[in-house]
């Protein structure tokens, strides 16, 4: 009984963390830049689409992203009372999956914002008129951006995460195995990540009027939030082979939920951390704004 | 040190970087051995393509004013200072006039130099 009520306990923090606590931050820092950096005074920031009425429709997305986490947030205290009425209680038979299935359900609504953000930046590099560009004179270097010691431990956790399954697992490498598995998704999830830094480090400028110093804040974040996020996974991985090993299984939906919610910290969190918004440079998306 | 191209400016954008370069070692705004960012960087920075960058780095390394040290990246030439202020245009076109002097002193027309030197120019005459 004490398993699942801390069950009930940690979920109930997934649903607040991830479908309350970060976006109503996100709404906040939204409706901060609208209000202290208005269309009018800041157009550079709001391109137009065709006669839309930027400030109305930057409103319009932060109220559809609201709603959707009202209704996920509902969603889950649905779940919660649904597991009650029908005497919810995991034993280790797969019961996890509802907590995957919500924890993306929770995470849609992000990752429909990511996707307009990549919009909105490409209509701002559309709407760039200016015939000046520029760029700073010094490398961007990997551990400009994060410390040895972070990267390190991400590497030394990774190897640890691989070398217990290997060890759990008599290190017999089966293709049908799940360890197989395991190493080719780690692998896939860690080439992405690979590429996401050098795309944001090296590649073109997504945002074509931020100021040096804010694109180099926000690669600091990128990296920041990727080291991080794979440090979790790795920790994730060691507990969740722990607990197949030691046969404790019904604890699978706790450890999944508090991975998620270790994900929305390293990964949302840091982001909110890392970028401060009173030190980013919005003169630059005044109309007569310097070069 | 932040450096501006204009991408309708009538100098080439080759130019512009190679100037710009130059300008900031002069003016101490970068200092001996101080890395550069890598071509990709730049060009991708600048919004630019990679051959542009690339030809005004072979420039400013023919002209000393920045080295490349293998993997290690590109740095500012330890003489690069001196090296800016040498103006290879300048000489080019001191040594072009006084060989067009010579040239028209000995009775050669404009258009003679012209279709010679365009032939030089091209390797049809050697």
């Amino acid at each position: 009984m004490p398993d699942v009520i801390i069950f009930y306990i940690i979920f109930i923090s997934q649903i607040c963390l991830i479908s309350y606590y970060y976006p109503k931050k996100f709404l906040n820092r939204m409706s901060y830049v609208i209000n202290t950096y208005p269309p009018s005074k800041y157009p550079k920031i709001y391109p137009k689409v065709g006669n839309d009425d930027p400030e109305l429709k930057t409103r319009k997305a932060m109220q559809n992203y609201k709603n959707m986490n009202i209704l996920t947030f509902i969603l889950g205290f649905v779940l919660i009372i649904m597991a009650i009425y029908t005497d919810y209680s995991p034993k280790g038979e797969g019961e996890e999956t509802f907590v995957v299935f919500y924890a993306m359900i929770q995470f849609f609504p992000l990752f429909l914002m990511e996707l307009s953000e990549f919009k909105h930046l490409k209509r701002m590099r559309q709407a760039n008129l200016k015939t000046t560009r520029t760029a700073v004179l010094k490398p961007r270097r990997f551990f400009n951006f994060i410390s040895p010691f972070a990267f390190s431990l991400a590497v030394i956790m990774l190897t640890a995460s691989i070398s217990y399954d290997l060890y759990v697992n008599e290190f017999i490498l089966e293709w049908n195995n799940d360890i197989v598995i395991r190493i080719f998704t780690l692998t896939i999830v860690h080439v992405y990540f690979a590429v996401l830094v050098i795309w944001h480090m090296y590649g073109r400028k997504k945002d074509p009027h931020q100021a040096s110093k804010d694109r180099d804040n926000y690669v600091k974040t990128i990296v920041r939030t990727v080291v991080y996020t794979s440090i979790g996974i790795s920790l994730f991985l060691i507990v969740d082979i722990a607990v197949d090993e030691y046969n404790v299984s019904y604890l699978d939906p706790v450890i999944m939920s508090v991975y998620f919610q270790l994900l929305a910290v390293f990964g949302i969190g840091t982001l909110l951390r890392s970028s401060d918004l009173k030190t980013i440079d919005f003169d630059v998306y005044k109309e007569d704004a310097p070069i | 040190m932040e450096i501006i191209i204009d991408i309708e400016g009538s100098v080439p954008l080759f130019a512009q970087l190679i100037e710009q370069i130059k300008q900031a070692v002069l003016n101490d705004k970068i200092m001996a051995n101080d890395p550069l960012p890598s071509i990709r960087q730049l060009a991708n920075d600048l919004d630019l393509n990679n051959k542009t960058v690339a030809k005004a780095y072979r420039l400013l390394e023919r002209d000393e004013v920045i080295q490349t040290k293998g993997y290690r990246g590109t740095f500012i030439h330890p003489n690069a200072k001196v090296n800016s202020s040498v103006d290879l245009n300048a000489l080019v076109l001191t040594k072009l006039n006084k060989t067009i002097d010579t040239l028209r002193k000995e009775g050669v027309t404009d258009s003679e130099i012209r279709i010679a030197f365009s032939d030089v120019m091209n390797n049809r005459i050697s």
